[in-house]
């Protein structure tokens, strides 16, 4: 065996679940449930076991979902018409809009905080739109942890997942190793579950997903699914000193319907009427203002005296945790204060069918992993994608989809006795790959190599308001960029994770260039200065990448839109 | 860089800390028993640490001026 990390441990399972955030967790405790006899592993690079893996802890804690007072198909229709544009899987959406109540309901009888009213029913605020918004404790994964150790579901933490492991075209499990040691695992699984979260590339603090999942995913020949609509955008704040504020936290989250130039509301310009969320025409009313010399763009908080729009309630939990980064973030004192847009990334392009099964056998995605390659969104990058809350929602629902169809797969391969048996030179294959980067005492820092892909993704008009040219070139530098991978170095185990996100971050980038520069139309998140219309005669289609040897090999697939009840005019 | 300030006395080395940090960028420094932010770089400023710390003996030291702020927001100026 080739030298690399310290120990080698080999650990069998039937569900190996690769990410221990909601999406992990509820796909856990659901296979378990559904499947007792199954052993399933939960593994983890943060600690997962006392639920403080993921996201969830610092998100919000809104909880979006079709109330009492809402009709499941009409929330369908409208996230069709005027989110999704017709790119969604209808099907999916509609299940998940008949179950949202039942799942609000489920994970409260799991003991997870929802607020509620006096009369002890959910509490939320009302949109003029289908649905409501609730308060929930961001806490919750350690419920769920809690829950799933009830349950006997194992775990593995600081464990970071680095390749899954073939058999064939099955997967049958995965390769990792502690970040803190370098100790390495071998994994043989009956199934496989990423639940790795979403492609972020680290611009927005919180907004943490590396992509680890898709570039695992992509890697063993799994089908990729709406890569172009892969970057959401926030507003950043400036603060008079220079620094630049990004994310809901001391960022400018609700920036998008205020935006203003010495001259005008430009949002009252751009983008009349009610919104739920940013879309890119916010982003193109900065980018617009401030290429014709109107600028600074900037909000003006005394608009939101005014009490327009929907009013959350937070749960404690969450107003807490505000209140510690309000001192950080320096709010400003005065009332208007100058924005950018703030790239937040959400890149989730693993595609998926009903059961959250990816193409490859043996292989399932769950969660922000796989919220845009579901399509059941449609045309915007992983929730929340135009309607705040629905990021939870949509890792309860497909985590609870996912699980359970993962256990029926898993109890076939154990009935049937076929090997789990990962291969000695593809585990070595894999190791020697991971651990280079230790082997070399110079070349391309990470730190380094994080910062210059960053330059290449984030800008506004590289990333949200695209042409031809510059996406061209943003795909030259992506590509460019890539093939410098090969010369990084790291300084400890905990650098050889971050080569392993640089590697996913690149595969993303590329995903998204490519797919963007097919895509002639705009749509959604989509928008191309060069096509500006939405093109339903020939773009009812979805963009679908995936390896074929080295190459990477896009192709469209059309839209069963004629099966589906919401079609766009002139299609019946 | 972004750092943290640890109060010993009232640090009861329950390593919460180090445990909810999800970009593992606090480490339990085994020597001298308390934790230490390793990994300030990676400090995503989530204040998750701080909210968890049973006996408020942690606070996170933002350095927002040294966070890579992406080249030029606009970059691509060329005509259509
Ligand atoms: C600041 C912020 C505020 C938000 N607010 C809201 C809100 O109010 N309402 C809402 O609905 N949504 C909100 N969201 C979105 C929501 O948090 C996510 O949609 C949801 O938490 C996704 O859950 P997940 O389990 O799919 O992924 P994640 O929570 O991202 O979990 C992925 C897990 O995979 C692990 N992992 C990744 N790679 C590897 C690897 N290679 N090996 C091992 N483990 C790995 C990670 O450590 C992580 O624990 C917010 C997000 C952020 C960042
Ligand atoms: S603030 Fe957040 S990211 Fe920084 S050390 Fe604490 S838990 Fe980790
Ligand atoms: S959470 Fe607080 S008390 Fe516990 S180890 Fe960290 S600093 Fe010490």
């Amino acid at each position: 065996m080739t030298s690399y990390g310290n120990r080698t441990i080999i650990k069998n399972t039937d569900i190996l679940i690769v990410g221990g955030g909601i999406s992990g967790l509820s796909a856990a405790i659901t296979a378990k449930q559904s499947a007792p006899e199954l052993s399933i592993l939960v593994v983890d690079k943060a600690v997962a076991s006392k639920g403080f893996a993921g996201k969830a802890g610092r998100t919000t804690g809104l909880l979006s979902y079709v109330t009492h007072e809402d009709d499941p198909e009409e929330f369908a229709a409208h996230c069709v018409r005027e989110h999704g544009c017709y790119l969604n899987d209808q099907e999916l959406l509609l299940e998940m809009a008949y179950n949202s109540r039942r799942i609000v309901s489920t994970i409260a009888e799991w003991g997870i905080g929802i607020q509620r009213d006096e009369k002890g029913t959910v509490a939320y605020a009302k949109w003029p739109t289908p649905w409501g918004t609730a308060a929930i404790d961001p806490d919750m994964c350690r419920t769920l942890a809690k829950k799933a150790k009830e349950l006997d579901v194992e775990f593995l933490d600081h464990v970071a997942v680095a390749a899954l492991m073939r058999n064939g075209r099955r997967v049958v499990g995965a390769a990792g190793f502690d970040h803190r040691n370098g100790d390495v695992y071998i994994f043989e699984a009956g199934a496989v579950i990423l639940a790795a979260g979403a492609q972020d590339y680290l611009i927005t603090t919180g907004w943490c997903g590396t992509g680890n999942g898709i570039w695992m995913a992509y890697e063993v020949g799994a089908e990729m699914r709406n890569a172009e609509f892969g970057n959401m955008c926030d507003f950043a704040r400036v603060a008079p000193d220079g620094s630049v504020y990004y994310g809901a936290h001391g960022g400018a989250h609700i920036a998008h319907d205020h935006l203003h130039t010495k001259k005008e509301n430009i949002s009252r310009k751009y983008r009349p009427g009610f919104h739920s969320s940013m879309d890119p025409l916010a982003a193109y009313a900065w980018y617009r203002e401030t290429l014709d010399g109107n600028g600074p763009v900037f909000v003006d908080l005394s608009d939101f005296a005014q009490k327009e729009g929907v009013l959350f309630q937070w749960h404690p939990t969450a107003t807490a945790r505000r209140a510690v980064l309000a001192e950080k973030t320096n709010p400003p004192e005065n009332k208007r204060f100058d924005v950018v847009p703030g790239f937040l990334g959400e890149m989730s392009c693993v595609s998926v069918d009903h059961d959250m099964a990816t193409t490859v056998p043996g292989l399932y995605c769950v969660g922000d992993n796989s919220g845009s390659g579901s399509a059941r969104g449609g045309a915007v990058p992983t929730p929340p994608g135009k309607i705040h809350g629905t990021g939870i929602l949509n890792a309860f629902f497909t985590g609870m989809k996912g699980g359970p169809a993962a256990a029926q797969y898993a109890k076939g391969i154990r009935a049937s006795g076929v090997s789990q048996r990962v291969e000695q030179e593809q585990i070595d294959a894999v190791f020697s790959a991971v651990f280079q980067p230790m082997e070399r005492e110079t070349g391309y820092d990470v730190k380094q190599a994080l910062d210059d892909i960053q330059d290449i993704v984030a800008p506004v008009d590289y990333s949200l308001i695209q042409t031809e040219t510059r996406l061209q070139r943003g795909l030259r530098e992506a590509v460019n960029w890539r093939a410098r991978l090969g010369q990084l170095y790291a300084r400890d185990y905990h650098e050889v994770l971050r080569c392993l996100d640089l590697q996913a971050m690149g595969l993303c980038a590329e995903l998204f260039f490519r797919a963007s520069l097919m895509r002639k139309e705009s749509r959604g998140f989509h928008f191309r200065e060069d096509y500006p219309e939405t093109d339903n005669q020939n773009w009812l289609k979805w963009i679908i990448i995936r390896k074929n040897g080295t190459e990477m090999e896009l192709l469209t697939r059309d839209i069963p839109i004629d099966r589906y009840p919401v079609k766009p005019e002139g299609r019946g | 860089m972004t750092s943290v300030r640890v109060d010993e006395q009232k640090c009861v080395r329950c390593r919460t800390c180090v445990d909810c940090c999800f970009i593992c960028a606090m480490v339990w420094d085994g020597q001298l028993q308390r934790p230490y932010l390793k990994y300030g770089d990676d400090c995503q400023i989530c204040g998750v640490c701080e909210t968890l710390c049973p006996t408020g003996a942690l606070y996170i030291q933002p350095d927002w001026q040294a966070k890579h702020q992406p080249r030029l927001l606009v970059q691509g100026r060329e005509k259509l």
